[in-house]
């Protein structure tokens, strides 16, 4: 029973990250349908970069908002300095995905390059003794994990509720067109929204990085469980990219409890296949209607 | 005699046997002169260059893009491991059986990611290739688990092929092989289905082609050849282990594609040959440097640039440099400009007679019933109902957002309708798919004049008589004689509505290249090649000179009587609608308010009212004319 209680917790708190990747990757192919194959390495170098500013002393909560204000530059900078152009170059939607695995590469080289090959541990951001739930454990880091998806839900929740910046982008991820004929920058919310989405990626990376080791390649799981939980929610749909990370890392943490821990990586993956197979349109979203 | 001789010569040069000749004396040439660490590395460039291939029938031809095709290599490699150790398989058993396994995995994986259009694809053969690497890793009792297996060398009867020279020559038969088998494909009619697909979805179904099957075939021949590549791999290297081929290795290989040239053979094999070139090159000067971990990184980067680069600038690759060469032969030399000035509607007085006359049958009719379609917070459609019976011709008309272009695509199946019932000639069409309903008799053509910009004129044409194809995959790709003589019966068909419709001359020229008015030629004359007996028009005078309107009011009458085709048509310009149709069907908002002939509608007080809203006193003529008129612009 405790064992189930440890499972279902720890599960909830791995697939708070894994729903925050799936949020930016949503964010991001909603607003601008370009899906962002480089997300994991954003996340990975933006890591670095906090891996960095505490290694040079800075307090905690400075190092991890300059690394997190990093990730929001990079996306911006990304979608400003690549995928604008080459979409004012007409390129097509394979060209734009071309361009992101590009990405991808650059960033892993740069990773290397620059931090090197060797494993490293990211210190633990919160400690104490683990809190109580009946007869199970819960560690700290969990619940602050947990409390931190949830607390950005909310707030990614609100500013798209209440802000104009938030109205704009969901206008722009209801109905493009219109959005542009009504007058809303589309360049400018697409600069938000990559912003917004590599910056979510990167507190993901950030939290998850205690619990495995950092190096150029630490966080190309992170990146499938993003992408399952995303397919599993939908896709196209921002509480569903929450809820599949929810779902994903709770159902990752049974097999690996009661089957077996190797099997987590080719779980997210025939978890993707069967969302597909079964109801593409996943938890939430919507089916999409074709345009002809 | 010396031009004779001269053109002789040329002639020669241009036959594939001499050219397939030339390359493989050139290949040969290569592994007398060269060292065996060449031989070995060129041997490896091929391996490369057939998985490649594979890949570009999918990302190029198809248009959807996998990043786990190293997955599908490393179960290749596996296979022939397991085959050749297990089993004792020779090569010749061995490599084909790998690239059929790894087919029918394609086939299984592909078909609910590729059912689908946008990013699945790449999505779920992302979390593929990393989790093939996993279960290698961890399948100790099979795969050898980290330490992987060692692969014995292909034998030939009592010959072992262990030397680099025989691996070289291996790998190149392969190569020549199955880069022989690929350019037939492409150009077969599976091709031309995988491209009118990539180009439009919404056409190529409308005129018979299954989405999830062709896309799916596709995906099972990719991992065919990367299947086939990963098994010579593992002979060439001698060992599998878990972490040869990884995502990165699945990234190489778009890298190669895209650097090479996107939807051409020949710039697959260019862009896997020149990156495994650079892969080696930097290999070697890094070892020489003393820099052997950064050379891994420093590749990463320089193949994200290229990537991005090319991707951005160079969209069709190197291979695109090559623009000086003819691309393909041409037919007709295209010597008179694309015939801008000639009219957008054939001009010809009789219909081609390759297309056959339906007798118009008695109790063939199209009948809508209280059809409702809602998207979101908009009733395109409210209980609609009409019905065209044979040998008519129905307008469907309307304002701007009235649901007319709607109805057209629940007809077609592209929605599916809320309420309502949809039968022609006795069939509930709700029951059929959207590629199904051209098999039904009905052809249709687009507001927005959906050709298909990727292939030939011809081949457009070609795409139009999709039905009419029996070749299955393996005929074609080995250029059997039925499947060419079948090809021949197409072409030929092609050229008579080509010659008909006035494109005779640009028949081998893409039609992306196309003006606005020849795409529309090309559109009705692919709709009518797929010999229909119901046409649906969507502003067919879209665009038009009045001059162009007059003759496609008579083509259409005419495509009545001598075919026997009854029409549906969308149109805002009045003259033509009243002048051409039988009756007439008004939509506003969504609902039908009003039908009837051409003169029961212009005098109906409900369709004055829809057109010109707030000036009950204004001529409907006259407003009809202020429509038409906007209709050219």
């Amino acid at each position: 029973m405790d064992a189930l209680i440890r499972y279902l917790a720890g599960g909830l708190s791995a697939g708070a990250l894994y729903g925050l990747m799936a949020l930016g990757l949503v964010l991001i192919y909603r607003a601008s349908e370009v899906v962002n194959f480089g997300h994991g390495d954003m996340a990975m170098i933006s890591t670095f970069v906090a891996y960095t500013l505490l290694q040079a002393r800075w307090p905690l909560p400075i190092a991890l908002l300059g690394a997190v204000l990093f990730g929001a530059l990079l996306g911006a900078l990304v979608e400003g300095g690549l995928l604008r152009p080459a979409r004012h170059r007409r390129a097509s939607p394979l060209t734009l995905v071309v361009i992101t695995l590009g990405l991808a590469l650059v960033l892993n080289g740069l990773a290397g390059f620059l931090w090197g090959h060797e494993i490293r541990t990211f210190p633990t951001l919160v400690s104490g003794p683990p809190l109580a739930l009946g007869p199970a454990r819960i560690t700290r880091e969990q619940t602050f994990n947990l409390s931190v998806g949830i607390g950005l839900g909310l707030v990614l929740y609100g500013f798209l509720r209440f802000t104009w910046s938030g109205l704009a982008l969901r206008a722009v991820i209801q109905n493009p067109e219109a959005a542009r004929l009504v007058g809303i920058p589309m360049d400018r919310i697409f600069l938000l929204a990559w912003a917004m989405g590599v910056a979510l990626g990167a507190i993901a990376g950030i939290l998850a990085a205690p619990l495995i080791y950092l190096e150029p390649n630490a966080m190309l799981a992170l990146l499938i469980k993003g992408f399952a939980a995303a397919v599993l929610g939908g896709m196209t749909s921002l509480p569903g990219a929450v809820i599949g990370g929810w779902l994903l890392g709770v159902l990752e943490n049974l097999v690996a409890g009661y089957i077996a821990t190797e099997l987590k990586t080719p779980f997210a993956f025939a978890l993707i296949v069967a969302v597909l197979a079964v109801r593409p349109a996943g938890l939430l979203g919507r089916p999409m209607a074709r345009r002809v | 005699m010396r031009k004779g001789l001269g053109t002789l010569g040329r002639e020669i040069a241009r036959h594939p046997i001499s050219r397939w000749g030339a390359g493989g004396g050139l290949l040969i040439a290569l592994a007398l002169f060269l060292p065996d660490y060449y031989l070995y590395i060129l041997a490896l460039a091929g391996i490369w260059a057939i998985a490649a291939i594979g890949l570009n029938v999918l990302t190029g031809i198809a248009g959807q893009i996998s990043i786990g095709h190293a997955g599908f290599m490393a179960i290749g490699a596996y296979a022939v491991a397991l085959l050749s150790l297990r089993l004792g398989a020779p090569f010749w058993l061995a490599l084909p059986a790998a690239g059929l396994l790894n087919g029918l995995i394609g086939l299984a994986m592909g078909l609910p990611a590729l059912r689908l259009s946008g990013p699945y694809l790449a999505i779920a053969t992302l979390g593929f290739g990393v989790a093939v690497v996993e279960i290698l890793r961890r399948w100790e009792p099979v795969t050898g688990g980290f330490m992987g297996l060692k692969v014995p060398p292909p034998a030939l009867g009592p010959w072992v092929l262990k030397s680099d020279a025989a691996g070289y020559g291996l790998v190149m038969i392969s190569l020549a092989l199955l880069t022989a088998l690929a350019l037939r494909l492409v150009r077969s009619a599976f091709g031309r289905a995988w491209i009118a697909l990539r180009d439009s979805e919404a056409a190529a179904q409308a005129f018979g082609i299954s989405l999830p099957r062709y896309r799916t075939l596709a995906f099972a021949i990719s991992a065919f050849y990367a299947g086939v590549a990963g098994g010579l791999l593992a002979y060439r290297v001698g060992r599998v282990d878990p972490d040869a081929l990884t995502l990165s290795h699945s990234i190489f290989l778009v890298t190669a594609l895209i650097v090479g040239g996107l939807a051409s053979v020949p710039g697959s094999i260019l862009g896997a040959f020149l990156l495994t070139m650079i892969f080696y090159a930097l290999g070697g000067l890094g070892g020489a440097i003393g820099l052997r971990t950064e050379v891994g990184d420093f590749r990463n980067i320089l193949y994200g640039v290229l990537l991005i680069l090319t991707a951005m600038f160079l969209p069709g690759g190197l291979w695109r440099l090559s623009w000086a060469l003819p691309r393909r032969p041409r037919l007709l030399p295209a010597t008179t400009p694309p015939g801008e000035g000639s009219p957008a509607v054939p001009g010809a007085f009789s219909l081609p007679s390759t297309l056959s006359f339906h007798p118009l049958r008695g109790g063939g009719r199209l009948e809508i019933a209280e059809l409702s379609k809602r998207f979101g917070g908009v009733q395109a459609l409210w209980r609609v109902s009409f019905t065209v019976e044979p040998g008519e011709i129905v307008g469907l008309i309307g304002p701007n957002g009235a649901g007319k272009t709607t109805a057209l695509n629940l007809i077609s199946r592209f929605y599916d309708p809320d309420a309502g019932r949809i039968r022609f000639e006795g069939h509930d069409l709700l029951r059929y798919r959207p590629h199904e309903i051209i098999r039904l008799g009905i052809a249709r053509t687009f507001q927005n004049v959906e050709i298909f910009p990727g292939l030939t004129v011809l081949e457009n044409l070609m795409v139009g008589q999709h039905l009419r194809v029996r070749t299955g995959l393996v005929a074609a790709a080995i250029g059997w004689p039925a499947a060419r003589a079948e090809e021949r019966r197409l072409r030929e068909r092609a050229e008579e509505v080509l010659e008909w419709i006035g494109l005779m001359a640009l028949a081998h020229r893409p039609a992306g290249s196309l003006s606005f008015g020849q795409r529309k030629r090309l559109e009705l004359g692919r709709a009518l090649i797929a010999e229909p007996r119901l046409l649906l028009l969507d502003e067919p005078a879209a665009g038009l000179h009045p001059l162009e309107r007059e003759a496609l009011k008579t083509l259409l009458r005419r495509i009545r009587e001598e075919l026997g085709c009854f029409i549906l048509l969308i149109e805002h310009d009045m003259d033509l609608v009243m002048g051409l149709c039988d009756r007439v069907v008004v939509l506003n908002f969504g609902r039908v308010i009003a039908q009837g002939t051409p003169k029961e509608i212009a005098e109906d007080p409900a369709v004055r009212e829809a057109y010109l809203g707030e000036h009950p006193a204004g001529d409907f003529n006259a407003r009809a004319a202020v429509n038409a008129e906007r209709g050219r612009g």
